[in-house]
């Protein structure tokens, strides 16, 4: 446990009520528990309103381009596995542009948590459907309604191979930082998807239209795959840890004999003259 | 009477064996201590279709298979119908024709028709092994050293088992007994150079992973694609043993943001495509440049755009490469000619992008990555690693660390995750000098200037051009042309300037400066639109040049840079 004002950095430049507010409260709440070294823990964030959070929060941070994230989280957590690594961003970098990172981070268990913040509508760019939208949604670049159905982000990731998969709402900061905190505990791959509101340009799934249309998981065994798979196809949304699972992460398989630390400096690697038998 | 240079092609379906028969060859000549050069022609596909690998050993220096072949050794007809008019009059054509007998129409070769196959298969119940059977005829018909020959193919086969080298060296021995007999090449001679202790025959793509490894490079992230793959293979074998990791990703763009990722954790890292690929990297090339993350980038072209031709040679991504992605951004391109620099650029090019942390752009094309040359060992000992302004222990300067300090020279001190002290923002938004992104339009200016100021100062440590000769007459190329140029302007009656650009972003100066007392400019490369030539002009203001330029795929001889040299100087 430390001190909880150790992680204040920029004041947030979020709407005032965005649901974001909570899921930084959450993670600063979660990071102070787990007594987070912010000189040992990199916030990785995509593009959006969401992905600014690492402005937000004291620890090292990259903002990098949109949807790609986790596979700079990747390059990150490989490079140097001591590292505390936290990915976070809006639905569009998880579930529409950066979908192809979240199936195979997922899939390789890596030691990372992602946290990403669902509103179901594209805030920065000023209100444009989303990949979780509902069908039929209503937004200026859907006039007729959306004609898609929406991306079921952890329904896709526990199909994926993802050991830890979580649904918190940022209405409800005390619970979501008991997952967060889970999650960045969890060895192996965490995804908590987060119902985190856009009061601005999502008019439909408000704070009181989620609180209507989800609902608290109770004795549920969460390494139970085949129900935390019903779980996710249920109509109202699921709160809390629907699955966990320990399994061997891809950094242990990676690392069999020993791991080259990036913080040491280097030499010229002549034991490649010992390769040199390979080309005569 | 031929001394010392020797070219043969090895054709036949895909799967006949052609690859592995010209391996040996080509590991024979290194041993004999000849230079090789060799030439993979094969399709996009896994069986079938028409393969050939031409190989060349030769006493002097060579980086070309050169114009002709002196010996085609042919499994099928369509190494004869493509390729017989290849054949130096006096060389040699020996036709394997368990499969079908033809005619073959030239006089002026000595015609051998054996059927490989049959005898393989009834001497040693292995079809397949007539590759190596073949070997013993060209063995006997050239004389070569068959002890020597013998050592080299037990060495290739040296990780399989005892079964598969003592029927190699059977299937070797009953070819050479085959030819007992037939007309000798006694207009060849091969001499036993030796010498080979301090060679390496590799291909530029090994050479390039055997360069990063000497850096440091403990990352490599990549996407599989022709003809870049070798790297990542050879970095799977090579990095775990040394603590690093390989990983192929799930794409191209996962790649490259993968080894964006891992640089600025502090790893050495490297993404490999080609030009297919490396479109798809362009913006996390983009975010390298505004993070200022060092990060290498090897684009080994092939004939584009789109899928193009996949197997086969192509200099056309010399504009995407220096071009390439929205915004202004510094970064490096640099074209090595030659297996021996492609080991040398590329160890550098990790030194020069975490000098200037900038990303480094190595642009190899199909020809330099594939093709197997002879180097001398590699001088390690005259290597250094350069980490530029890396701080890995830094002084206490406040909460966050000024990442993007405003330096005279437009180079911030840079610092990794893990840390103490370290702690900074990093963002592909426009930032201030702890990287927490603003929109200031004086910020911005102070900050893109601090990037593009580095540009003017990278310039003194590039790579320059590499001049040969003198004259009024020059010729100007990049990457693997060099070969048939060299070969080119032995034959040409007059003095001529070899002007080989090895930087291309940012461009030197110096091409300029060589071109002051030339006349005309010859500039060959392998594009149609003449991407180098435009270059050239843009940057040295001299407009009196002729393009010479190949796009079908296959490499330039140097014949055809000959005759058009000729044709426009009258000479």
């Amino acid at each position: 446990m430390v001190n909880i004002n150790l992680y204040d950095r920029d004041t947030p430049t979020w709407c005032p009520g965005c649901g974001d507010y909570g899921v930084l409260t959450a993670l600063k709440r979660a990071a102070s528990n787990l007594g987070l070294d912010p000189t040992k823990t990199v916030l990785v964030t995509g593009i959006g309103c969401s992905s600014k959070i690492n402005s937000y929060f004291y620890s090292y941070g990259i903002h990098t381009i949109h949807g790609r994230a986790a596979a700079v989280a990747t390059g990150i957590k490989l490079s140097n596995p001591e590292l505390e690594v936290i990915i976070a961003g809006g639905d569009g970098d998880a579930y529409a542009i950066g979908t192809e990172h979240l199936v195979h981070i997922a899939r390789r268990n890596l030691d990372v948590a992602y946290i990403v913040m669902n509103n179901q509508i594209y805030g920065l760019t000023k209100g444009q459907v989303s990949p979780t939208s509902d069908e039929g949604f209503i937004t200026i670049t859907t006039p007729y309604g959306s004609y898609e159905k929406p991306v079921n982000g952890p329904l896709l990731a526990l199909a994926s191979g993802a050991t830890f998969v979580a649904r918190g709402f940022s209405g409800d900061p005390l619970q979501l930082s008991n997952i967060i905190e889970e999650a960045i505990k969890h060895k192996g791959f965490a995804l908590v998807d987060v119902l985190s509101p856009c009061v601005t340009w999502n008019k439909i799934n408000t704070y009181d239209w989620y609180k209507e249309n989800s609902y608290q998981l109770k004795d549920h065994d969460p390494t139970d795959k085949k129900k935390a798979f019903e779980i996710l196809l249920d109509e109202k949304f699921a709160l809390g840890i629907i699955y966990k699972k320990e399994e061997k992460t891809f950094e242990e398989k990676v690392f069999r004999k020993f791991v080259h630390s990036p913080l040491k400096p280097i030499d010229v690697d002549l034991s490649i003259e010992k390769i040199y038998d390979e080309f005569r | 009477m031929k001394i010392n240079d020797l070219a043969v092609r090895i054709g036949g379906q895909a799967g006949d064996g052609s690859l592995a028969t010209g391996e040996i060859l080509s590991r024979y000549f290194r041993r004999i201590g000849f230079y090789v050069a060799t030439d993979k022609d094969f399709p996009s596909r896994i069986r079938g279709g028409h393969t050939s690998y031409a190989i060349r050993g030769a006493q002097k220096k060579i980086y070309s298979i050169g114009d002709r072949i002196d010996a085609l050794l042919s499994f099928d007809e369509d190494s004869i119908s493509l390729h017989i008019d290849e054949i130096e009059p006096g060389g040699v054509v020996i036709y394997d024709n368990s499969r079908k007998d033809i005619e073959i129409n030239r006089e002026d070769i000595k015609k051998i028709k054996i059927p490989l196959a049959n005898i393989a298969r009834k001497e040693l119940g292995i079809e397949l092994i007539k590759n190596t059977m073949a070997l013993g005829v060209i063995s006997h018909l050239f004389h070569f050293d068959e002890v020597i020959m013998k050592e080299t193919i037990k060495d290739t086969y040296k990780n399989k088992s005892e079964k598969i080298i003592e029927e190699n060296l059977r299937a070797f021995d009953i070819g050479v007994e085959k030819s007992k007999g037939l007309p000798l090449m006694e207009n060849y001679s091969l001499q036993i150079l030796r010498g080979e202790d301090d060679t390496l025959l590799l291909m530029g793509n090994e050479a390039i992973g055997l360069g990063a490894l000497a850096a440091g490079c403990r990352f490599i992230a990549a996407y599989p694609i022709t003809p870049a793959s070798d790297v990542l293979e050879f970095l799977s074998k090579h990095l775990p043993e040394r603590g690093g990791v390989a990983i192929q990703a799930e794409s191209e763009i996962a790649a490259i943001n993968m080894a964006v990722g891992a640089a600025y954790a502090g790893l050495r890292a490297m993404a490999v495509t080609s030009g297919p690929g490396f479109d798809l990297k362009t913006e996390g090339i983009g975010l390298a440049s505004m993070i200022e993350q060092p990060v290498v980038i090897l684009d080994a072209q092939r004939a584009g755009p789109s899928t193009g031709l996949p197997t086969k040679t192509e200099q056309s991504d010399i504009n995407h490469a220096i071009y390439g992605g929205h915004g202004d951004k510094a970064r490096i391109v640099i074209a090595p000619g030659n297996v021996e620099e492609a080991f040398y650029f590329s160890f550098q090019a990790f030194n020069l992008s975490e000098k200037f942390q900038v990303p480094v752009i190595i642009l190899s094309d199909e020809l330099i990555s594939w093709n197997k040359q002879v180097v001398k060992k590699f001088d390690l000992k005259s290597l250094k690693i350069e980490r530029g302004k890396l701080e890995l222990n830094p002084s206490d300067k406040g909460k966050e660390f000024p990442r993007y300090s405003l330096e005279d020279d437009g180079i911030s001190y840079r610092t990794i995750p893990g840390i103490e002290k370290g702690i900074h923002l990093e963002t592909g938004d426009e930032h201030d000098i702890y990287g927490h992104i603003t929109e200031n339009p004086v910020n911005r200016v102070k900050m893109m200037e601090k990037r593009m100021k580095k540009i003017e100062l990278m310039k003194k440590e590039l790579f320059p051009s590499i001049v040969e000769g003198e004259g009024e007459v020059a010729i100007i190329s990049m990457g693997s042309t060099m070969g048939p140029i060299i070969e080119a302007m032995e034959r040409l009656p007059k003095n001529i300037k070899f002007i080989r650009v090895r930087t291309l972003f940012p461009f030197l100066d110096d091409v300029k400066e060589n071109l002051k007392d030339v006349k005309i400019a010859f500039v060959v490369e392998q594009n149609y639109l003449g991407q180098l030539e435009d270059l050239v002009k843009l940057n040295t203001g001299f407009r009196n040049t002729v393009g010479i330029r190949k796009y079908d795929g296959r490499s330039f001889r140097p014949g055809i840079i000959e005759r058009k040299i000729r044709e426009v100087m009258g000479w």
